[in-house]
């Protein structure tokens, strides 16, 4: 780019960079506000015959990548094996409603307790390992589960999978279309989104951070390192383990189609194309993916394996922070009051959310 | 199961083993210089497989029917196309990334071995192909162990590679510095190698290697399946980390074990299990011995 051009784009760069006035950035939040919540009640006033599907996955694909988002993004641990806790609390769900006549209200703390006991068994060993080896590890845990999946017919079905259980009710209204299981979903979206963003802000989050920054430093600073990755990875399972079971209620159907390394590989593509330790990025990711590997594939077939794959890379290399990156925000309240005390570097340390 | 298969399960562990250690060489070679899980590997073994089909089917069209002749030239000209190609992963996505935080060139080889995979599906639609007969069938019995000349002869060429790959890093000026950018990267630059072509030639000879493997695999098996690479990527890496990862000879140790272990997996598990076997042993290997059989303590780099 050269002369008027690249100037022109200089200027519109630092204008994007700028910040708003206050006015202006009230409307931006309130358009914001207005556009969420008109997409997620899209499919009503779209009319719920339009790819019912799509909108429930898109909200259960969202609590993955919220979920993962903990491990990955806040933790700094690349688990790629993490659709094995999906896959725990659908064939939890799938066994209770089916042998034990348990509706899905009652199975789903069950199906988050046993991912999340899952979580620590295979963790316990595993965090002890480096970084790079235990993304390995977490694959070779998502094998097995699938691999159990596909081969423990008692209590998965096999290849044919789960199904036939009585559809779950509440007050009186049945849950058959999946349409149905959206209210739930998109709730699960906002419970995970909030308590996971709360988690990042906690002693806890902040211990993750300073672990993914520098674990030696961590460490020596007197963070029990092993531990507090063991408490990511046990928080991050839970919302793979409730998701998977509205997932099986959802589907009506369990097989180990949906659990295979593609999933987990996916679920990782999710978090990192928002935007590693962004909510609001793991939330877009979802949407990405469900457009382009359900609604597109339609029309491209395979070929959107390959445009997401490509997808992935060309974020990665070109915009590392993701596409919605991850910016801490600290209410200007406390910025000022910061400032008003004379704290050296006051502003700095609350922008960067320490 | 029955004790009299022992030996022979011994001899199919073996030779599928050393065709393990073939790729696991890629594996074991870029992360014993950069320190990175080139996960593209498993990808580049499929590519080379498939690559292998389609020089065996132009050498026919070409009316050249000797099939050892055959042999030859499809593993040197698809080891040459997929070491290009590996050049390529290299250069997009790992050389950006040098000085990115651990994980991202961790995701972008993922990446590729999706995107490779996904190539792969769309241009076969998905089809397993077939690999021509290059030796005759009749296998050589020896007592009670049977095998097929294509096995014998993967498992004599995969050695062979091994041993040269070895004999490279050991003996030549740029396996030496190989070994110094693997001790110290900066002060090998410093010392006047040219540490980003000697990184983006051992990602090559990895991919070469793995193309190898992908056409013995092709000529022993018969049939290459558009997912082969994800299997055959894990059991290569299993095949590293449990030989000691960053260890050439390793490679060839943790391929035969792997192969060995497997193959008696067999003889008491369903076959469906196999994968799953593999798994176990990669996790119990990265719990308690991450340093592998012949490898030394790696301390974890800050």
């Amino acid at each position: 780019m050269t002369g008027g051009a690249g100037r022109a784009w200089g200027a519109l760069r630092a204008g994007w960079r700028a910040p708003l006035p206050p006015r202006a950035r009230l409307g931006l939040r309130a358009a914001t506000v207005v556009a969420c919540v008109g997409f997620a009640t899209a499919p009503y006033w779209l009319g719920g015959s339009y790819y019912p599907d799509i909108w429930v996955d898109m909200a259960l694909w969202a609590t993955v990548g919220l979920g993962l988002n903990v491990v990955i993004g806040f933790a700094g641990l690349l688990d790629l094996g993490y659709m094995a806790f999906y896959a725990i609390g659908g064939y939890v769900f799938a066994n209770a409603a089916l042998y034990h006549g348990l509706t899905l209200w009652e199975t789903l703390p069950l199906g988050a307790g046993l991912a999340v006991i899952a979580s620590a068994v295979i963790g316990f060993p595993t965090l002890r390992v480096r970084g790079d080896y235990l993304a390995i590890m977490t694959l070779g845990f998502g094998g097995i589960v699938y691999v159990a999946a596909k081969n423990l017919t008692l209590v998965t079905g096999g290849d044919n999978g789960l199904y036939g259980w009585r559809a779950p009710t509440l007050l009186g209204i049945q849950f058959v279309q999946p349409l149905d299981f959206y209210p739930l979903a998109l709730g699960l979206v906002v419970v995970t989104a909030l308590v996971t963003t709360g988690l990042r802000g906690s002693r806890i989050g902040r211990a993750w951070v300073c672990i993914k920054d520098d674990e030696l430093a961590a460490a020596a600073s007197g963070i029990a390192v092993i531990r507090y990755k063991l408490y990511a990875y046990m928080l991050g399972s839970v919302w793979a383990g409730l998701a998977g079971a509205i997932f099986a209620a959802k589907q009506s159907l369990i097989s180990p189609q949906s659990f295979t390394f593609n999933a987990s590989f996916f679920a990782v593509a999710i978090v990192v194309l928002g935007g590693m330790g962004s909510p609001a990025g793991a939330i877009v990711g979802a949407i990405f993916y469900v457009v382009i590997a359900e609604w597109l594939s339609a029309y491209t077939g395979t070929l959107s394996g390959v445009i997401f794959a490509a997808l992935l890379l060309v974020v990665v290399l070109f915009r590392p922070a993701g596409l919605i990156p991850y910016r801490p925000r600290v209410p200007r309240r406390r910025l000022r009051r910061a400032e008003r005390a004379g704290l050296p570097g006051a502003t700095d340390d609350y922008r960067l959310g320490v | 199961m029955s004790l009299a298969e022992l030996p022979q399960q011994i001899v199919n562990g073996l030779v599928v083993g050393s065709l393990y250690g073939l790729i696991a060489l890629g594996y074991t070679m870029v992360y014993g210089i950069v320190r990175l899980i080139n996960f593209a590997q498993g990808a580049l073994y499929e590519v080379g497989a498939y690559l292998g089909v389609v020089i065996f089917s132009v050498l026919a069209d070409a009316g050249l029917r000797n099939p050892v002749l055959g042999l030859v030239v499809a593993i040197v000209v698809a080891s040459a196309l997929t070491g290009a190609l590996a050049l390529v992963v290299e250069r997009v996505a790992y050389r950006p990334l040098r000085h990115a935080p651990p994980l991202a060139p961790l995701v972008t080889s993922l990446a590729t071995f999706f995107l490779l995979m996904s190539i792969v599906q769309v241009v076969t639609g998905a089809q397993p192909l077939n690999y021509p007969q290059v030796l005759a069938v009749t296998p050589w019995t020896l007592g009670p162990i049977t095998l097929a000349p294509t096995a014998a002869l993967i498992a004599v060429v995969a050695i062979v590679l091994m041993v040269a790959m070895h004999l490279f890093v050991q003996r030549t000026r740029t396996g030496k510095a190989m070994r110094a950018i693997a001790v110290n990267r900066d002060a090998a630059a410093l010392m006047g190698i040219n540490t980003t072509r000697v990184v983006a030639l051992t990602f090559a000879l990895g991919g070469a290697m793995a193309a190898a493997g992908g056409v013995l695999f092709g000529v022993n098996y018969g049939t290459v399946t558009y997912n082969m690479g994800e299997f055959g990527g894990l059991v290569a890496f299993t095949a590293a980390v449990l030989g000691g990862i960053g260890n050439v000879p390793g490679a060839l140790v943790g391929g035969l074990t792997v192969g060995v272990l497997s193959s008696f997996a067999t003889m008491v598990l369903p076959n469906q299990w196999q994968e799953a076997v593999v798994f176990g042993i990669l996790i119990v290997v990265l719990a308690f011995r991450p340093q592998g059989i012949l490898g030394e303590r790696v301390a974890e780099r800050a």
